[in-house]
């Protein structure tokens, strides 16, 4: 069992977890969860550029 | 001992169908739901019928994934050991293996499950949330004649304290329940089975991958199987150039969430 303790495997899972269960995979992007398991795991968004 | 053991770590042998058979396979093909026609007997059509088309769909359960665990036991630390060192690794392995099994097919079961469900914001740890949760969760399998099969929520150790909180407050002879015994494993009519945290992962299990951090599980019993063909074998076995022995346990694993009933398991979204 690999578990996903770090956003490189995390990354990586997510590839894997794509070819698999596509559907699923889309469900939970579209509902951010990835998301907050990043942020979980040290992950920080990048802010939008202001516009000048 | 090997069997016993294993059967009383399972939380999924509670909430699943086992098959233990020794088939790698399991068929279990479904037919669509047929449309029964109500019409008046002075309407004209009265004493006549259309036969409808009825379609069946393959459905099978393949055994997939191997679970194997093992040592060596050299002799001189079975000899000057001050203990029964040969039953306590089995225990341990045992142990490690049931966990394992247990742990392959609940993430599987979370996963697989059509139904969904987002908590409330702080999800079970937050006890005002949790007769919400319950009231919602019985509300997506409620209606269906498989519900009487009795429904199941798995949580993590985590969420105890929520739960305790919400007996221990709800109405008085539920809140006396709570207060007198502690966590009572049933509330609102749900049986309730905690695991260890942790359990419940966004990981590659054998040949599946999962993505369950911050997830639980809920639905109907006995509508899910996993088959363990033989059940998990024990070895023992000598080995050439050491001395003592071999130990280990090993077990094949499959789970099927039949696609007829796969919105009877709901997949927990904690918020």
């Amino acid at each position: 069992m690999e578990v996903a303790d770090s956003l490189e495997k995390y990354e990586a899972l997510l590839e894997a977890y794509k070819l698999e269960n596509p559907a699923k995979y889309a469900a939970k992007l579209a509902n951010g969860e990835f998301d907050r398991v990043r942020k979980s795991l040290g992950w920080v968004p990048k802010e939008p550029k202001e516009k000048k | 001992m090997l069997q016993e053991t294993l059967k009383n770590a399972l939380v999924c042998e509670k909430i699943c169908n086992v098959d233990r058979s020794g088939a790698k396979y399991l068929w279990n093909p479904y037919g669509n739901a047929p449309t029964t026609t109500v019409q008046s007997l002075s309407g004209g059509s009265q004493g006549t019928y259309s036969p409808g088309a009825y379609t069946s769909t393959d459905d099978t359960l393949t055994v997939t994934d191997e679970f194997v665990c093992s040592e060596h036991i050299f002799d001189f630390e079975r000899v000057m050991q001050n203990g029964d060192i040969m039953a306590s690794r089995q225990q341990e392995i045992i142990a490690s293996v049931a966990t394992a099994i247990d742990k392959f097919v609940l993430n599987n079961l979370c996963e697989d499950g059509t139904g969904t469900y987002t908590t409330p914001a702080g999800g079970f740890t937050t006890a005002a949330n949790v007769n919400q949760i319950c009231a919602d969760l019985l509300s997506k399998v409620m209606g269906y004649a498989d519900s009487y099969k009795g429904v199941y929520l798995v949580i993590e150790n985590t969420d105890v304290p929520g739960f305790v909180l919400a007996g221990a407050s709800s109405g008085f002879s539920v809140a006396d329940a709570w207060l007198n015994n502690g966590f009572l494993n049933r509330h609102m009519g749900i049986d309730i089975y905690v695991v260890r945290t942790g359990t419940f992962v966004s990981a590659s299990l054998g040949s599946t991958t999962v993505t369950n951090s911050g997830h639980r599980v809920f639905g109907v019993k006995g509508v899910t199987t996993y088959a363990a063909p033989q059940d998990v074998q024990w070895f023992e076995k000598d080995v050439t150039g050491k001395t003592g022995k071999e130990v280990g346990a090993v077990g094949y694993i499959g789970f099927k969430v039949w696609a007829s009933k796969a919105a009877l398991t709901v997949d927990i979204t904690l918020a």
